[in-house]
C-alpha cells in the first residue's frame, strides 16, 4: 500500500489525490479568510466598531483567526496506548509519523498554497487598480468641484489633500538632504519588507503545515498581485502606475533604484521625486520642427507620463530622444550631471522612439497617421541610434 | 566632407540656473546661450532670443539667405556644456552660407572667445573621437 495515504474520510487516496486536495483545500482557506475578514470589516463599520487591516496579510490573518475561533472544539478522550505487536503475531512497531509537521509534506503544501496565492494576488492586482481607477474619477470629481472646498473638512477637500501630497515630496527631498541616512534607511527598510513579503527563503518556514500554507500563501498573493503590477505596467504604461496611485512602487524602491546606480542619497531622493508638472517632457514631434503650438504642446505629442519619478523620466527621455544627453542637478542636491551614457543607457532605433516616445493618446487615437509624422520629423534630423 | 554637429566645450561663465525649494525654475545656461547668440550676431546671423527648453538648457534659431540652424546648449554641470546643432533648412538645392560654413564659424568664434574653452566636436553620438574642427575632408 505504499503511495497511499489515508484521507481524511479515512478512504485511501494517492499521492496525486492528496496534491488535489490540498490544492482545493488551499484554494477554500484563502477565500474563507479573506471572505470571512471582509464580513468582519462590514460588520464593524456598520457598528463603528474600529478595525484597522491595513494590508492583504492582515486581512488574511485575520480571517484565518476567525475561521479558527469558529471551528468547534472537539474534545476527545485520551486513547488508551496500544502494545506493541511482536514478530510472531504480535504488533509491529510503528513510527509516529506527524503529517502536520512533516517538512515534506509542509514543502509540497506551502508550495502549492504559493501557486494558489500567485492567481488570487493577480485578482487582488486588478481589483485593487479598479479600486484605484474610481477612486481617482471621485478625486478627479471633487478637484473640480468649487464647492468642494467649501464642504469639506479642513485640510480634507481635493485640493488640500493634492497640496499636502506635493509638499510631502518637497518635505521627502527636504529631509534627504538634510540627513541623506533618511534615504539609506527608508530604502533598507522597504527592501527587507519587499523580500519579506516575497521571498519564502527571507523567513523560516512555519512550524506546521497549516501554519505553513498560510505563510506561503500570503508570499504567493503578494507575488502574484506584483506580477500584475508589473504586467499591467508594461501593458498599459505609466497610465496604469499611476491610477493605482503609486502604492505598489514607493517612493523609497524607487530611491534604491537611484541609490543603486551611483547617485547620493539626496540625489536619490530627487530622481524619486514625482516629474514636475511644470516639466517639459518629450515631444515627440520636435519643437524646432515649428509645428503649431496648439499641437506641440498637446497631449497628443508631449510625452510626460501621469506619476512618472523624475529619475524615470530622464531615463526614458535619453532613449526616444536623440537629442537629450542628460541634465544637471540642483545645487540644493549637491549639483553634478544626469548623464544616459554615465549611466550605460542606450538610446532606442527608429522603431522604439515611435513607440516608446509617442504619447498613450497619439497611440491609441492616430497612431497611424502620428507615428508616421513623428518617425518622418525623426528620421528625416537624425540618422545615428544611438550616443 | 564630413560634419561633427555635436560639441563639448567648458566655460568659465557664471553658473546661472534659477531654482526654487523643489527643482529648476530656470535651468542653467542661458548666459552661454547669450553669449553664443551675441557671437552670431556679430558674424551676421539672424538670432532669436534663448528659448528654456526645460532640461535639454536652451536653444537658439539662427536664420542667414533662407537657411535656418538650431542650436541647443545643455550646461551640464558647472562648467561642462553639450552643443548640439542641426541645419533645419529645407532645400532643393545648395544655399549659402552652408551648414559646414556655419559650423567652420561657429567654432572659430568658440576658440577666440576666451570664457570657452576644452573644445571638441563629435561625428556622431557613438563618436569618442573629439576633433577640433566641426568639418573635416572625408
Amino acid at each position: 500500500m505504499a503511495g497511499y495515504r489515508p484521507a481524511r474520510s479515512g478512504v485511501l487516496e494517492t499521492m496525486a489525490d492528496f496534491y488535489d486536495r490540498r490544492t482545493r483545500e488551499v484554494a477554500k482557506l484563502g477565500r474563507e479568510a479573506e471572505a470571512a475578514a471582509h464580513k468582519a470589516y462590514g460588520d464593524a463599520l456598520r457598528s463603528g466598531t474600529d478595525l484597522v487591516l491595513r494590508t492583504q496579510e492582515e486581512v488574511n490573518r485575520f480571517g484565518a483567526k476567525l475561521l479558527d475561533d469558529r471551528k468547534p472544539v472537539v474534545r476527545r478522550s485520551p486513547q488508551p496506548a496500544r502494545p506493541p505487536r511482536t514478530a510472531g503475531g504480535g504488533q509491529a512497531p510503528r513510527v509516529k509519523v506527524d503529517l502536520n509537521r512533516n517538512p515534506v509534506v509542509k514543502a509540497v503544501a506551502g508550495d502549492l498554497a504559493e501557486k494558489v496565492g500567485n492567481a488570487a494576488g493577480v485578482v487582488r492586482g486588478g481589483v485593487l487598480a479598479v479600486e484605484g481607477l474610481a477612486e481617482g474619477a471621485v478625486f478627479l470629481q471633487r478637484l473640480t468641484n468649487p464647492l468642494d472646498v467649501l464642504v469639506s473638512p479642513p485640510g480634507q477637500s481635493a485640493a488640500g489633500q493634492l497640496l499636502g501630497a506635493a509638499s510631502q515630496g518637497v518635505d521627502y527631498v527636504r529631509r534627504g538632504v538634510a540627513d541623506p541616512q533618511i534615504v539609506i534607511r527608508d530604502v533598507r527598510d522597504k527592501a527587507h519588507q519587499m523580500r519579506v513579503d516575497l521571498d519564502p527563503t527571507a523567513t523560516p518556514a512555519a512550524r506546521t503545515v497549516s501554519e505553513e500554507v498560510q505563510r506561503r500563501l500570503n508570499i504567493g498573493m503578494n507575488q502574484g498581485e506584483l506580477a500584475f503590477d508589473v504586467g499591467s505596467f508594461a501593458v498599459g504604461g505609466p497610465l496604469a502606475k499611476s491610477v493605482k496611485g503609486l502604492g505598489a512602487v514607493s517612493k523609497a524602491s524607487k530611491a534604491e533604484k537611484y541609490l543603486a546606480q551611483g547617485f547620493t542619497p539626496a540625489e536619490a531622493a530627487h530622481l524619486a521625486e514625482p516629474y514636475p508638472k511644470r516639466g517639459m517632457g518629450h515631444h515627440f514631434g520636435p519643437r524646432r520642427a515649428g509645428l503649431p503650438r496648439s499641437y506641440s504642446e498637446s497631449v497628443f505629442n508631449r510625452l510626460k507620463p501621469e506619476g512618472i519619478t523624475r529619475g524615470d523620466m530622464y531615463e526614458l527621455h535619453y532613449k526616444v530622444d536623440p537629442e537629450f544627453k542628460g541634465t544637471g542637478f540642483p545645487a540644493r542636491v549637491g549639483g553634478g550631471r544626469w548623464s544616459g551614457a554615465d549611466l550605460g543607457l542606450k538610446k532606442y532605433g527608429m522603431a522604439g522612439r515611435i513607440w516608446h516616445g509617442s504619447p498613450a493618446p497619439l497611440k491609441a487615437r492616430v497612431v497611424g497617421l502620428g507615428g508616421g509624422a513623428g518617425a518622418v520629423a525623426h528620421g528625416m534630423m537624425d540618422e545615428e541610434e544611438s550616443w | 566632407m564630413s560634419v561633427r554637429q555635436w560639441a563639448e566645450f567648458r566655460t568659465e561663465l557664471p553658473y546661472d540656473a534659477i531654482e526654487d525649494e523643489i527643482d529648476f525654475v530656470e535651468f542653467p545656461g542661458r548666459s552661454v546661450t547669450e553669449a553664443i547668440a551675441a557671437m552670431l550676431a556679430s558674424l551676421g546671423y539672424d538670432v532669436s532670443a534663448p528659448i528654456h527648453a526645460g532640461e535639454h538648457g536652451w536653444e537658439l534659431d539662427v536664420r542667414a539667405n533662407g537657411r535656418r540652424f538650431w542650436l541647443q546648449i545643455t550646461r551640464i554641470e558647472e562648467h561642462d556644456c553639450y552643443l548640439t546643432t542641426q541645419d533645419m533648412t529645407w532645400r532643393i538645392w545648395r544655399l549659402q552660407p552652408s551648414f559646414e560654413e556655419f559650423l567652420t564659424q561657429l567654432n572659430k568664434a568658440l576658440r577666440a572667445d576666451g570664457r570657452f574653452s576644452q573644445i571638441g566636436w563629435f561625428r556622431d553620438r557613438k563618436d569618442e573621437t573629439r576633433a577640433p574642427h566641426p568639418v573635416e575632408a572625408s
